[in-house]
Order: structure tokens, then sequence, then C-alpha cells
């Protein structure tokens, strides 16, 4: 009982000691056209014509309907839904969703 | 019985001062759950609840023989109920879980996945105080299969794959709106021409 009352209070103390800032965690989901990708990010221009870069990474997931893909099978162009996570001023893509109609150069 | 009285005093000057520094916090702070733990809160709280956890639960081996089937149970079972706030990859990257004071912890981490599998049931069924976890477990209840289901996909996080995850996101739950704003998204991956105003299919905040 003792050691339970002790605990909380440090508990108590060392938590109000200090705070430290939150970080963001909002969650965009942008639906646009490829302008440009490369190991690094991805630039979607969406549909209100505004331009909105994403960092990529290992952890990026990449799928076409439900199977996964690859990096390699975005083209510019191409019509995707990319989730883009905001978390310490950095905006990193979580996920890029692709088309499942035809490419943009088959439709020409 | 002098010793016990100077623990007394000792314990009452502690308190005095700890609940200063609330007040001080309070004031400074709100009772607003966007801060972050410090690290010596977070380290204090993994130790108490590392005891808060009797022992006899902590070693407790899990009975159910893992599986695919086991897997798919528990993946299933996970996106409906946990991952509002952990997330179906259980990084916990989610509006809830993102709101939450202290946050949703990344489970593929280590942090998590150095708990035995006697406490990740514990805390299953359990919850935590002072946290958004809650006990899912029923009072009385002797049937913990399907927590222990859950023991062995949290084990599997760190491996799930894009598949699973995919899967998985048919079987969250959704609002109205989710299911308008994923509708819309089928429909301009399709091809279909959209309205400049939907250039943004969700803002999650």
């Amino acid at each position: 009982m003792r050691r339970a009352f002790v605990a909380m209070i440090l508990l108590g103390v060392v938590g109000l000691a200090g705070r430290a800032p939150a970080h963001d965690g909002h969650q965009h989901k942008v639906m646009g056209k490829v302008v440009t990708i490369d190991e690094k990010s991805i630039t979607v221009e969406a549909l209100d014509a505004k331009k909105v870069t994403g960092m990529l990474g290992a952890d990026t997931k990449y799928m076409r309907d439900k199977t996964a893909v690859t990096r390699a099978d975005v083209k510019i162009g191409e019509r995707v839904v990319v989730v883009i996570v905001e978390e310490h001023e950095s905006a990193t893509v979580k996920q890029v969703l692709l088309g499942t109609g035809a490419s943009p150069e088959s439709k020409k | 019985m002098k010793s016990c009285c100077k623990l007394f005093v000792a314990l009452l000057v502690l308190g005095t001062v700890a609940g200063v520094v609330a007040l001080y916090a309070l004031i400074q702070h709100g009772v607003s759950a966007r801060d972050e733990p410090t690290a010596a809160e977070a380290f204090v709280a993994r130790r108490v609840r590392h005891f808060a956890v009797p022992r006899a639960g902590r070693d407790a081996p899990n009975p159910v023989p893992p599986g695919p089937e086991v897997l798919a149970r528990a993946r299933a079972h996970f996106a409906d109920h946990c991952a509002s706030c952990h997330g179906n990859d259980g990084r916990g990257h989610t509006k809830m879980g993102q709101g939450l004071y202290p946050k949703a912890p990344d489970m593929t981490l280590t942090e998590t996945q150095k708990l035995s599998d006697g406490e990740i049931l514990y805390i299953i069924e359990n919850g935590v105080r002072l946290t958004g976890m809650p006990a899912w477990g029923k009072a009385g209840a002797h049937d913990m299969t399907e927590s222990w289901e859950l023991v062995h996909f949290i084990r599997h996080l760190p491996k799930l794959t894009p598949d699973e995850i995919a899967e998985m996101e048919s079987l969250n739950p959704k609002s109205r709106e989710e299911f308008e704003e994923e509708e819309q998204m089928r429909r301009f991956l399709d091809g279909e021409d959209m309205k400049p105003s939907a250039g943004s299919a969700g803002h999650d905040h």
C-alpha cells in the first residue's frame, strides 16, 4: 500500500516536472496526378491545381487495388491518392494508392 | 513509532511538494492531452506498470498455439476493436491514438515487443489506468482465447504485410463520412472526373 502511494506521488512529480511539445500526427489524403517522383519524394497536383509534396521512405506502402506494388510502378501523370502523415513538421507519405483504370499512356 | 512518524511527515512533505508542482503545471498547461509525457514520466510509468502485473500473470505462457487461422481471426479482431487507436499496423498513427495521453505506442518497437506474453494479455484484459487503454476482459470471465490470439497478432505486427493491412482496412469500422470518402477515392482512381473541391479527399485531425 505504502509502495503504491509513493509510486503514485513519484509518478505525479516526475510527470509534471517538464513538458515536450506534442507532434501533429495529422493525416491527409490527397487525390491528384503524379507530377514528379524519385527515391525521396513524390509531388502530386491535386484537383484544385495545388502541388503537394511528401517524403517517401522504406515504410511507404504502394497499393494498386488491394495488391502491393512498388515505387517503380508509379508513373508520371497517373492518378493517385497519397496518404500523408504530418509529424514533427515533416510530411511523410504513408501510402500511395494507384488507379485501377487505364494508365495515362494508354488513354492517349 | 518514531520512525513511523518521520515517514508520515516525509510523505506529507512529498505530497505537498507534488501538489504544488501539480497545481503549477495545471495553471501553466491545463489538462490538455496534447503534450507528450516526459522521458522520466514514461520510464516511471513503465516500471509501475511492470510491477502492477502480478508475477503469475506476467509469467503465464500463451496457451493458444500459433497458426495462420489464429492470426487471421486475431487480425480481424484487431481491425475491429483496436485499430481505431493503434492503427492496423500497430504504430498508433491514428486520429484517436495521437490524441491520447500518453499517445498510443508504436507496438512494433522493442518497448512493447519485449513485454512477456502474459504482460500483454494482462494489459488487454485489464487495461491501463490513466491512459486510453480500456479493459477488454469481462470480470470473472475465464475464457481468454481471443485475447491470447491477439497476443500472437501483436507479436506478428513487425512483420505485417501490405496485403494483410489492406485486408484489415476493409474490416475497420467506418463512419458514414469515411465510407463516402473511400467511395470518392475509388471513383477517382477508377478514372471518374471529380470536382476540384474534392482534391483533398480526407483531412484527419
